[in-house]
C-alpha cells in the first residue's frame, strides 16, 4: 500500500518556528517598504521632506470629506491641503503632538484615529470592559444561585437499587 | 430574580438599544460639530475679488452681525442656496461676506455674474488656507458671526429659509452681542 507518513514533532517545530522567524523578519521591512511607496506617492511634496514621518503624522488624521479614509490616503482636494499644512508645519520644527493639536483646534477630535480618552468619549473606552466585568458577576450570581437551589442529596440505598434496575432494564432493551 | 423580571428586562434592554440606535441613525454623519461655537472668529486678511477695494479682516466688520458664506463657482450645492443668499442681500439687515474658496478669481467673477452677487464684500482664498484656519470641510458653509466677532453658528451645506429665521433672527433681536 502507500508510504506511511510518519508524523515527527521534532521536525514540524523546528519547521514552524523558522517560519515564525522568518516571517518577524520579513513583515516589518516589507510593510517598511510599503511606508516609503506610499508615503512618497502623492505627488508635490517637496524633496527633503521626512516621508516617514509624514505618513505617521496623516495616517492618523481622518479625512473630513471621505470620512473612512486618513489623509494620508486620501486624494480628496482637502486632504492634500491639510497634508501640506502638516509638511509646512514639520518644517517648523513642530512637534508630532503640536500638529496634531492644530488640526484638533480646526476640526475637533474627530479629526484624530486615535483621540485621547476625554469624559465626553469615555464610555467608548470603557464601556467594553464596563461590559465584561457585569457579565462576569452575573455570571457568577447565577451559578451560585443555581448550586444553591440544587442541593447534591445523597441517593438512599434503596433509590440506588432502583436506579440501577431501571438502568440494567433500558440496556437489556436496546441490546434485545 | 422573579421569572417575569427575567422575561421582561432583556426586552427593555432591547427596546433601549433600539432607541439609541434610531437617535443615531437620524444625523448626518457628514455634519460635523464645530469646535468654533463661542469662539472668537479667526483673524484673516484677504485680498477683495473687485480689484480697488480693500482688504477683507473680521475685524473691519466688528461692531455688527455678519454672515461669511464660503462658496465657490465649482460648488454644486451653492447654486442651490444662491437664491436665499439673494433674498438675504435684497433684505439687508446683515451684512453678508463671501468667501470665494479655492476658486480661480475670474471663474467666480463670471459665476456672480451669471447668477447675481448677494454679498458685501468677497474675500479671495484661493489656496483655501483661511478655510483651513475656520475648519471648512465641504462647501457651501456658512457662519454667523456677532458684533463682538465671535462664532455664534455654522451651517453645513445650503442654507435655507429657516437658517435665517432660526440663527440670525434671534441674535438681531438681541442686539447682535
Amino acid at each position: 500500500m502507500g508510504a506511511v507518513v510518519r508524523f515527527r514533532p521534532l521536525a514540524l517545530a523546528r519547521f514552524a518556528v523558522m517560519l515564525a522567524v522568518t516571517l518577524m523578519l520579513a513583515v516589518p521591512l516589507l510593510s517598511g517598504v510599503a511606508v516609503a511607496e506610499d508615503a512618497a506617492a502623492p505627488a508635490g511634496i517637496p524633496p527633503g521632506t521626512d516621508v516617514v514621518r509624514l505618513h505617521e503624522i496623516t495616517a492618523d488624521l481622518r479625512c473630513l470629506v471621505c470620512q473612512n479614509q486618513s489623509i494620508a490616503d486620501s486624494h480628496a482636494g482637502l486632504a492634500i491641503d491639510l497634508r501640506n499644512q502638516v509638511i509646512k508645519l514639520m518644517g517648523q520644527g513642530k512637534s508630532d503632538a503640536e500638529i496634531k493639536q492644530y488640526m484638533v483646534d480646526r476640526y475637533g477630535e474627530f479629526v484624530l484615529y486615535d483621540p485621547p480618552f476625554s469624559i465626553s468619549n469615555g464610555l467608548l473606552w470603557v464601556g467594553p470592559f464596563l461590559l465584561v466585568v457585569i457579565g462576569v458577576w452575573v455570571a457568577r450570581r447565577t451559578i451560585a444561585a443555581r448550586a444553591a437551589a440544587a442541593p447534591a442529596a445523597a441517593l438512599s440505598a434503596a433509590e440506588r437499587e432502583a436506579l440501577e434496575a431501571r438502568y440494567r432494564n433500558a440496556t437489556t432493551d436496546e441490546t434485545s | 430574580m422573579p421569572s417575569n423580571l427575567r422575561v421582561i428586562l432583556p426586552l427593555l434592554v432591547l427596546a433601549a438599544l433600539a432607541v439609541v440606535f434610531v437617535i443615531g441613525l437620524q444625523g448626518d454623519p457628514r455634519k460635523l460639530p464645530s469646535v468654533f461655537i463661542d469662539k472668537p472668529a479667526p483673524a484673516f486678511s484677504l485680498p477683495e475679488l473687485s480689484e480697488g477695494k480693500p482688504v477683507v479682516t473680521p475685524e473691519s466688520l466688528r461692531g455688527k452681525v455678519w454672515l461669511l458664506n464660503v462658496f465657490a463657482s465649482w460648488c454644486q450645492a451653492c447654486v442651490a442656496e444662491h437664491p436665499h443668499l439673494l433674498e438675504l442681500a435684497k433684505q439687508n439687515r446683515v451684512e453678508l461676506v463671501g468667501l470665494a474658496y479655492k476658486d480661480e478669481p475670474e471663474d467666480t467673477r463670471a459665476w456672480l455674474a451669471a447668477r447675481g452677487n448677494p454679498y458685501s464684500r468677497i474675500a479671495v482664498d484661493r489656496d483655501g488656507l483661511v478655510g483651513i484656519d475656520y475648519g471648512v470641510y465641504g462647501v457651501p458653509e456658512t457662519f454667523v458671526i456677532d458684533g463682538n466677532g465671535v462664532i455664534r453658528y455654522k451651517a453645513v451645506g445650503p442654507v435655507d429659509e429657516g437658517f435665517f429665521r432660526e440663527h440670525v433672527e434671534p441674535l438681531l433681536a438681541q442686539g447682535g452681542k
